[in-house]
């Protein structure tokens, strides 16, 4: 009953802050306009007048696209989050804590730079997927890597796999910054934005392209939430009942890198969405992965659209970096989270 | 046919004609760069700027307009807000998603290349004329700047040797980089009749004291906001090193106005002639 509640509450809210996004903005576009576009995109007239000139682009090739590719971002960031503090079975693990995202950057740092020397030929088949790919790439190396060297006796031991990921994201840091001596400045002008994060590039073509790889996680990760709350007592569990316990882990590092490495492609990296929303989903409704799971997803895409909304709006005619805003409205939850689970413990 | 048809006909014909160029030229521009505004105000069409970015700060009427872009950050959005029919960008600032998303707009972006060199300043006022849509006004402005290069590069004081300068872009202790070859700090300078102290790489690096000592200038060349944001002149003679170059020891740091200095365009004589003075 209450999860039901909390579904519904969820979407509608996602809703209404996707119609927000789409009516507001540096133009002022009345929301009978906004309407009036969708519908007639859709197929039917409800105002009567639709050509709008510059407003009905500004909807359709600017807002749109970019509204959805934060709710795409904010779903991947949002799920993996929460499987991926499943597997590790640590509250702290998150894509960027465990050098995923430092992974994917990376990759796509290395492709920008060195793209006219390496790639010439492979970004002519593959174009655009070429940065998905390898960011995809990038961060399933780095997770597979910090996964490996935190396992001691078959068992992934949480703090080595915290200390390894450290020293994944200070290589892949230090990596970064190397690179950046080496391009130029409108190279350097791109690896700035990755490391920044922003929906601001958003096109139908990137998001199309970013769709199934955030739809295939979304999808599949909560088919394993089953495993996953058996996880949480212990991976003996999952044995007993008979699933296989290292299929589950690949499963969920492939789906949420998947997810991850193609949100870092188009997006840059966006810190904080997949640390703090998992945190507050089970602060909601309880630790089941079964709903933890979907409900970070909703959550995710609900907290960054609004994010997004506040980068666009708050110091016009520019705009802030989203990974600034994600970080001061996220730190100050994450730390009440904190003290408040302190107080738990004390008691 | 009567009179007073002949008239209307011939009204409506030259409206026509009016309206003909008026739709040939752009009337509602976005500038994204300091040189690049400049250049648009002395074509005339200062009047046509909407907005431009945050270097944009000169002359006082430019600089009173809304800046969109910020060391290159902006929204689509908000320049389309302005409604404009021409956006000039200087070439690379906007990535190929931009692009993309201004021509879905039908909004016309022209990126303009921009070369450190005379011929690169008249090449870099005739493309923003072109894009303008007068073509006559960039040729005028470019042989009158030519012609005032050419005077001013005849009247250039000479000293008896060819001074050494350095040059730190600064902002802040921390954030210093010195001007390598092919920059357009390294072109300006050697049209001022200075030479470049540094000759090992290109473009901008980091500044490091040991290469200040090695490079050993004669002259320490800033802009203007770059020095204060070190705390000034007698601040900066103090830092580390400064002390053991010639510049050091004859005090000789020069300051400029940074738009100025690497504007390129119209006001490319009045750079070469301002940096001249003060470095000979």
């Amino acid at each position: 009953m209450k999860r039901t509640v909390i579904y519904t509450c969820l979407s509608t809210g996602l809703l209404v802050s996707i119609c927000f996004s789409l009516a507001l903005g540096a133009m002022r576009i009345p929301l009978k306009e906004v309407i009036d576009t969708l519908t007639h995109t859709v197929g039917f007239t409800v105002f009567g007048g639709t050509d709008h000139g510059i407003n009905e682009g500004v909807i359709m090739m600017i807002r749109l696209p970019r509204t959805l590719m934060g709710v795409l971002v904010g779903a991947a960031l949002g799920i993996s989050g929460a499987a991926i503090q499943g597997i590790f079975r640590n509250p702290l693990a998150e894509p960027s804590l465990v050098g995923i995202s430092a992974g994917a950057s990376l990759m796509a740092v290395l492709i920008i730079a060195f793209e006219t020397l390496l790639f010439s030929s492979l970004s002519q088949v593959m174009g655009y997927y070429l940065l998905a790919f390898g960011a995809f790439a990038g961060a399933g190396f780095t997770a597979m890597l910090v996964y490996n060297l935190s396992k001691v006796n078959g068992q992934a031991n949480v703090s080595t796999m915290l200390l390894a990921g450290i020293a994944i994201n200070a290589m892949a840091g230090a990596l970064t910054g190397l690179v950046t001596y080496l391009a130029d400045e409108q190279k350097l002008r791109s690896i700035t934005f990755w490391m920044m994060g922003s929906l601001g590039g958003a096109t139908w073509q990137n998001v199309s392209c970013l769709f199934p790889f955030v739809l295939i996680p979304v999808i599949g990760l909560p088919f394993l939430s089953r495993g996953l709350n058996l996880f949480a007592i212990g991976e003996s569990q999952v044995e007993l009942i008979g699933l296989n316990p290292n299929r589950i882990k690949i499963l969920v590092v492939v789906l949420a890198t998947m997810a991850v490495g193609a949100s870092v492609a188009v997006s840059g990296i966006i810190g904080f969405i997949g640390l703090l929303i998992p945190h507050l989903t089970r602060l909601l409704g309880g630790v089941d992965h079964r709903f933890v799971l979907p409900v970070s997803a909703l959550m995710g895409a609900l907290v960054l659209t609004l994010a997004d909304m506040v980068s666009r709006l708050i110091v016009q005619p520019i705009e802030l970096p989203i990974g600034v805003v994600t970080a001061l409205m996220g730190t100050p939850i994450f730390l009440y989270i904190l003290i408040k689970d302190k107080k738990k413990l004390v008691n | 046919m009567s009179i007073k048809k002949y008239y209307i006909i011939l009204v409506t014909l030259s409206f026509s004609l009016i309206l003909q160029q008026a739709a040939a030229q752009a009337k509602r521009i976005i500038t994204l760069s300091s040189a690049i505004s400049e250049t648009v105000n002395a074509l005339g069409y200062g009047k046509c700027i909407l907005a431009t970015d945050v270097t944009s700060v000169s002359p006082e009427e430019i600089n009173r307009l809304p800046k969109v872009s910020r060391n290159r950050s902006f929204s689509v959005e908000s320049i389309t807000a302005f409604r404009p029919d021409l956006i000039l960008v200087p070439e690379g600032d906007f990535s190929k998603e931009n692009l993309y998303q201004f021509k879905s707009l039908g909004i016309r972006v022209v990126s303009i290349r921009q070369e450190f060199s005379v011929e690169g300043a008249m090449k870099f006022i005739r493309q923003i004329a072109a894009a303008i849509g007068d073509k006559n006004r960039g040729e005028q402005l470019a042989q009158k700047t030519e012609n005032s290069v050419n005077s001013t590069l005849n009247q250039l004081k000479k000293g008896n040797k060819t001074p050494k300068i350095l040059f730190i872009y600064a902002r802040g202790v921390g954030t210093m980089n010195v001007a390598g070859k092919g920059s357009s700090i390294d072109a300006i300078i050697k049209l001022a009749g200075g030479k470049n102290a540094i000759q090992e790489f290109s473009d901008f690096k980091p500044y490091t004291t040991e290469a200040l000592i090695k490079s050993n200038p004669d002259i320490i060349l800033m802009f203007d906001f770059g020095l204060s944001s070190l705390g000034g002149r007698e601040a900066f003679l103090d830092l580390p090193g400064v002390a053991y170059t010639n510049a050091g020891k004859n005090k000789r740091i020069v300051e400029m106005n940074g738009p100025l200095l690497i504007n390129f365009s119209n006001r490319l004589p009045e750079a070469i002639k301002t940096l001249n003075n003060r470095i000979l």
